[in-house]
């Protein structure tokens, strides 16, 4: 299982700031924005408006200068480029936008051509690359349509099939499902997935429609300008998974399990090698979720294995909870990977829910 | 060609809305007919006003340096025209009697004014061949010829009939063409003695002298030494340059020019205005599109590219039925006022090229609407 594969970085975003207006009026929209995403990522933007959302994905694609901060897009820098060189930066995105802004008077063909155009490809290629796109968003049959006689979702489909002929290494979508029905708008997504993963774009999404979140490899949460939560979604459900099965968080709803899952960060350790060392300093609260290992108690009457854990199992959490050195050592039976909460996350989560400090005790308590 | 990759979207858009297209077809067109309108008054009154010179058969033209119009007074001497006679490399020269007087309508005796010109009959140098075709006739004492393009108002004029004319009765002997113009009814051919006696003028006072240089001598040096020889207060043109001071008498001086050149500038201006307004609109409705353009790369100079073919297209669209119409209203005053609108090749183009500035000037103006959106805000 692995959950942080070695992938290819399209989008980072270091320490962005951003204002609007001048003197007195000045506002700062963005705070200190840090993203990473990758090539083949779906991620979702969420949050309410005015949170800055917007304004960090029209900076990314190049449609706003950037005032403070870097926005590398395939390690081109985006900081310093002048209206001429951001126009060509555009040429590498796609962009599908919440009214799908086809040209009225030409026809789906004609539309989608419209972005092949900006390309090298010869020009008696346009109609069979623009068909064969069309083809992929299930539009063979309507390329001579023109968008008023398309329905709604027809049209975003077309506007995806422009938005995408180019294969452009990054697609930026604004709330592409909130003028469709619940079908229409599962479709659209759908296709945004699928073609994401054939054709290893970055995608990223701007949405309030909770009814797509199930498509974003992450969910990224925005509010006032700060980016307050960067969940990665199949991890988290993983996590959760294994939180879950843990007698310690048996209780907790799925949010706070979120909660939890989302400040863990994940580790590695190799067959044999110690987690955890008796008399050390407590600073982590582990859970394992691939493969076992052991807990190993030194004593005078010599080493002996106190305990053995599987998947689904934890420790650390006594030396956070009393302050001392640890009471134990754990080594790796076989390769594992753990997650791990530092020690004021897990002291401010157990402070946060009542019944978890509870079954702390009870936890300590059964553990003798 | 790759200047020509925004034509086929713009004559997308333009066919998109055939009830827009039609009303701005018909924006446009009205606007080039106001503008063939005034072109064709402005120039019918520089014409009409003009009309003497294409007939003269002569190399120079002899008048007082005052005479600044073939059809003001300020007259000399005929010694003058004897003196140029003397001149090397003249080869002929010869008087020519001009003024206007009264014509009565032989139908219902109104009176109108008529410009009246007496050549000399042996060797006229003014509408040559129709003079000699009827010098027999006007021969005799009260003969005239009579211009058929005359205003309606002289009355119904044929070989033959007979009216008043100044202070003569005379007889028309033939019909010639030379057209009226906006200061006098109709014009009419004499010969100088015929004039002389219906002015009561005496031979001696010249209007004009019609000099005719040998062939192969230089018109230059001739013209150097008759002015040497003459005096100071003589003037010689060439039949060129008095078409020239003639045009540019009546538009600079005659109101007739001024306020037609006006119009022109009016329904210049109105054609802006107009395709300004539809374009905008065009314009205006397609925002998010062009905004979606720029975004996905287009460079603003292919969106410009986009509405200017528009307003060049709306322009040709325009500019046919707006000849059509144009030719056709031209038509119908020249039949009604006997004023010559002469619908050459020139002034055909040259309101095409005022079309076309005209709806690219608007398609300027509305551009700027589109360079002031942000791509960012479609987001």
């Amino acid at each position: 299982m692995s959950l942080h594969s070695k992938q290819e970085i399209a989008i980072k975003v270091t320490g962005v700031n951003h204002f609007y207006g001048k003197g007195d009026a000045r506002k700062q929209a963005l705070h200190d924005n840090n993203l990473v995403i990758h090539k083949g990522e779906i991620v979702i933007m969420t949050g309410p408006s005015g949170s800055g959302k917007t304004t960090l994905l029209t900076l990314i694609g190049a449609l706003r200068s950037v005032q403070e901060g870097g926005i590398a897009l395939w390690g081109t820098e985006l900081t310093g480029l002048n209206p001429v060189q951001q126009v060509e930066m555009r040429r590498n995105l796609g962009f599908i936008f919440q009214a799908h802004n086809l040209l009225d008077s030409l026809t789906a063909r004609q539309n989608v051509r419209m972005s092949i155009e900006l390309t090298d490809a010869p020009r008696a290629d346009y109609d069979k690359i623009a068909d064969a796109m069309l083809a992929s968003v299930g539009l063979a049959e309507r390329a001579d349509y023109k968008p008023r006689n398309l329905s709604g979702g027809q049209r975003q489909r077309v506007a995806i099939a422009r938005a995408l002929v180019n294969n452009p290494k990054l697609i930026l979508a604004d709330e592409p499902t909130a003028a469709l029905d619940k079908e229409s708008g599962a479709n659209v997504v759908k296709l945004l997935r699928k073609l994401a993963d054939e054709r290893g774009s970055a995608v990223m999404i701007v949405t309030h429609d909770n009814r797509i979140l199930n498509i974003a490899d992450r969910i990224v949460n925005m509010v006032d300008g700060h980016i307050v939560s960067d969940i990665r979604v199949r991890e988290n459900i993983i996590i959760c998974g294994i939180l879950k099965k843990c007698s310690l968080f048996k209780e907790l709803s799925p949010s706070d399990l979120t909660d939890i899952a989302q400040k863990m960060k994940e580790e590695r350790f190799e067959k044999n090698s110690v987690i955890i060392r008796q008399g050390e300093i407590g600073d982590k609260f582990y859970v394992i979720a691939e493969g076992r290992a052991n807990i190993i108690i030194d004593s005078d009457t010599g080493t002996r294995v106190l305990a053995k854990l599987e998947t689904g199992g934890f420790f650390g959490e006594v030396a956070l909870l009393k302050d001392q050195p640890r009471n134990a050592t754990v080594s790796a039976a076989e390769p594992v990977v753990a997650y791990t909460l530092s020690k004021p996350d897990f002291l401010s989560a157990i402070k946060a829910h009542k019944s978890f400090e509870e079954q702390m005790g009870n936890s300590l308590f059964s553990r003798g | 060609m790759r200047f020509l990759r925004p034509l086929p979207i713009a004559w997308s858009m333009l066919i998109d809305k055939p009830s827009r297209l039609v009303l701005s077809v018909l924006a446009v067109a009205f606007s080039v007919v106001i503008m063939f309108m005034e072109l064709g008054f402005f120039n019918g009154c520089n014409n009409s006003s003009a009309n003497l010179p294409p007939h003269f058969d002569c190399d120079l033209i002899l008048s007082h340096i005052e005479k600044n119009h073939l059809k003001t007074g300020e007259e000399f001497p005929l010694d003058w025209v004897f003196l140029a006679r003397d001149v090397e490399g003249v080869a002929a020269s010869v008087a020519l009697y001009s003024g206007a007087d009264y014509w009565w309508n032989p139908q219902d005796s109104s009176r109108n004014r008529v410009f009246a010109l007496g050549v000399d009959l042996e060797d006229p140098m003014f509408e040559t061949d129709v003079i000699k075709a009827h010098r027999k006739a006007l021969l005799e004492p009260g003969s005239v010829l009579y211009d058929r393009l005359s205003r309606k108002e002289l009355g119904r004029v044929e070989t033959s009939t007979v009216s008043t004319l100044g202070r003569i009765s005379a007889k028309v002997v033939g019909l010639f063409e030379l057209g009226p113009n906006f200061t006098y009814e109709g014009h009419l051919l004499m010969s100088a003695d015929t004039f002389l006696l219906m002015q009561d003028q005496s031979r001696n006072v010249v209007d004009l002298g019609l000099i005719r240089v040998k062939p192969g001598a230089d018109l230059k040096e001739v013209r150097k030494r008759l002015l040497a020889k003459l005096p100071p207060i003589a003037l010689l043109l060439t039949p060129d340059e008095i078409n020239a001071r003639e045009i540019n008498v009546t538009t600079r001086r005659s109101p007739a020019g001024v306020v037609f050149g006006i119009g022109l500038l009016v329904g210049f201006s109105i054609g802006i205005i107009i395709c300004y307004q539809i374009l905008f609109n065009e314009v205006n409705d397609h925002l998010p599109q062009f905004a979606t353009l720029k975004a996905m790369g287009h460079p603003p100079r292919f969106i410009s590219g986009i509405v200017l073919y528009e307003a060049l297209l709306m322009a040709l669209a325009g500019f046919v039925p707006g000849l059509v119409a144009g030719a056709g209203l031209y038509k119908l005053i020249e039949e009604f006022t006997q004023i010559r609108m002469f619908l050459t090749p020139e002034r055909v183009l040259l309101i095409f090229a005022l079309t076309s500035s005209m709806c690219l000037i608007a398609g300027h103006l509305a551009l700027k609407k589109v360079h002031s959106t942000d791509p960012a805000d479609l987001f």
